[in-house]
């Protein structure tokens, strides 16, 4: 597992073993806040930071914790990163906090988080497991952001808020996209074209 | 050491260590957190209060207070609150906090700004959410409009007001039936709160008898009971 260099375990996380779409994990945030490219952009940066620092974390403490009590010493490393975002999330950005509402507490039981502490930090040296949680973490961000973008375009015509399909459009916009249905469909049709890609 | 005490030392380690970073961030974040609180029910009154020339934050009923003449911030922040807005003196109008407990998402706390007097008509400037938990670009289009215009300057009748689905008068945004319900019976339940209370101030605050679903939890707080234990305080 470590004859990978520092740029490939960077970047295993944004494509080939990229979190969302292709090992399948964090699923409850990708499909439910994503009805917005912002909301995505806000969730993927809290998933980054906490993923890093538990990562992190995790790895300096990974000859410390005994393999019988990991998973709980795992998770509370990981839920006081959670409620340490929330906290300043509400304090300084409080729009994006309100947006996002119950997501960022649920981010302590994203798979993905707890996966990548089980399966590579709690293996792997300090520097590894930080260039592991900030690929993961920005490979998540850039799929769910897809998504969002997406999503607000077909079911809103806008990004970020602005418009950009223009008044017609937006009077008659896809609302089934903004519905959860939408966000299985967008998912699955990235999945489609993620797997067609590989496969060539 | 013992396996099994290894196993507590650690973890009660790393949860000491934990409760220590969050208490550092919790008192760090305190501040800000109340202040971003109060700024957004402070810019939210400006947006729906008519022109006033007092300061609504001094002159509120926190409708069931233990206490109705000095209510504490945290029975502010989770019970109906009554702002008065005067202009010269007369009342111009108020906003009234409400707790909806039914959201899409949980309950949802709405502030709806009203214009004219308590004991003639009512009638609606506009709403913000302070709290919720609604889909965002779906049940937040109750803040859009054209379902949020429906409600500048719509005088509000006596009684509880409802959607066209539960038999009443207000069209519901498709998909969103049920925050479209929030806002409108939000709207019926503060004209009727502001009906009751508008202009009274913190000193004349409605007290036991004013909001009568909270009466009972608030009843005997200012005056002494006749009852086995009351008598005690004369010693």
């Amino acid at each position: 597992m470590s004859d990978r260099t520092a740029v490939q375990e960077l970047r295993k996380g944004l494509w080939a073993e990229n979190p969302l779409l292709v090992m399948v994990l964090g699923m409850c945030p990708a499909l439910a806040v994503t009805t917005t490219m912002a909301n995505g952009l806000g969730m993927g940066a809290a998933v980054i930071f906490v993923l890093t620092c538990s990562n992190v974390v995790i790895s300096l403490l990974r000859k410390v914790i005994p393999s019988a009590v990991r998973i709980p010493a795992f998770i509370v490393v990981i839920a006081s990163f959670v409620t340490m975002v929330d906290l300043v999330m509400e304090g300084f950005l409080p729009d994006l906090h309100r947006s996002l509402g119950v997501f960022i507490p649920l981010i302590v039981v994203n798979c993905i988080i707890l996966a990548r502490a089980e399966a590579f930090a709690s293996k792997n040296s300090v520097w590894r497991s930080a260039l592991d949680g900030l690929g993961m973490g920005v490979g998540f961000t850039l799929a769910i952001t897809t998504l969002g973008a997406i999503r607000e375009l077909l079911g809103n015509g806008t990004l970020l808020g602005v418009a950009v399909l223009g008044q017609g459009f937006q009077s008659h916009a896809a609302l089934v996209m903004i519905l959860p249905p939408g966000g299985f469909l967008t998912l699955g049709l990235l999945m489609a074209a993620m797997q067609a890609r590989k496969g060539r | 050491m013992p396996k099994e005490l290894r196993y507590v030392v650690v973890l009660t380690l790393i949860a000491g260590g934990s409760a220590g970073l969050l208490a550092t961030v919790h008192e760090a974040t305190r501040g800000p957190i109340a202040a971003s609180r109060k700024a957004r029910t402070i810019q939210a009154l400006q947006a729906v209060l008519p022109e006033f020339d007092n300061v609504p934050t001094d002159e509120r009923v926190v409708v069931g207070a233990a206490d109705p003449a000095a209510p504490t911030e945290s029975e502010a922040n989770r019970l109906p609150v009554v702002y008065t807005a005067r202009k010269g003196g007369r009342v111009a109008g108020g906003a009234v906090q409400v707790i909806h407990p039914r959201g899409y998402g949980g309950p949802v706390k709405v502030l709806v700004g009203l214009e004219g007097d308590p004991a003639g008509t009512v009638k609606v400037r506009g709403y913000r959410f302070l709290e919720h938990k609604e889909t965002p670009g779906l049940g937040t289009k109750a803040l859009e409009p054209p379902f949020a215009t429906q409600f500048e300057g719509f005088e509000v009748p006596a009684g509880p007001l409802k959607v066209k689905k539960d038999g009443g008068t207000v069209d519901a945004i498709t998909g969103a039936t049920i925050t479209s319900r929030v806002v409108a019976e939000s709207i019926g339940e503060a004209a009727r709160l502001f009906r009751e209370h508008g202009g009274r101030g913190v000193l004349r605050a409605g007290g036991p008898a004013g909001g009568d679903a909270a009466a009972p939890a608030s009843g005997g707080g200012a005056e002494p009971e006749p009852g086995p234990g009351a008598g005690g305080d004369h010693e």
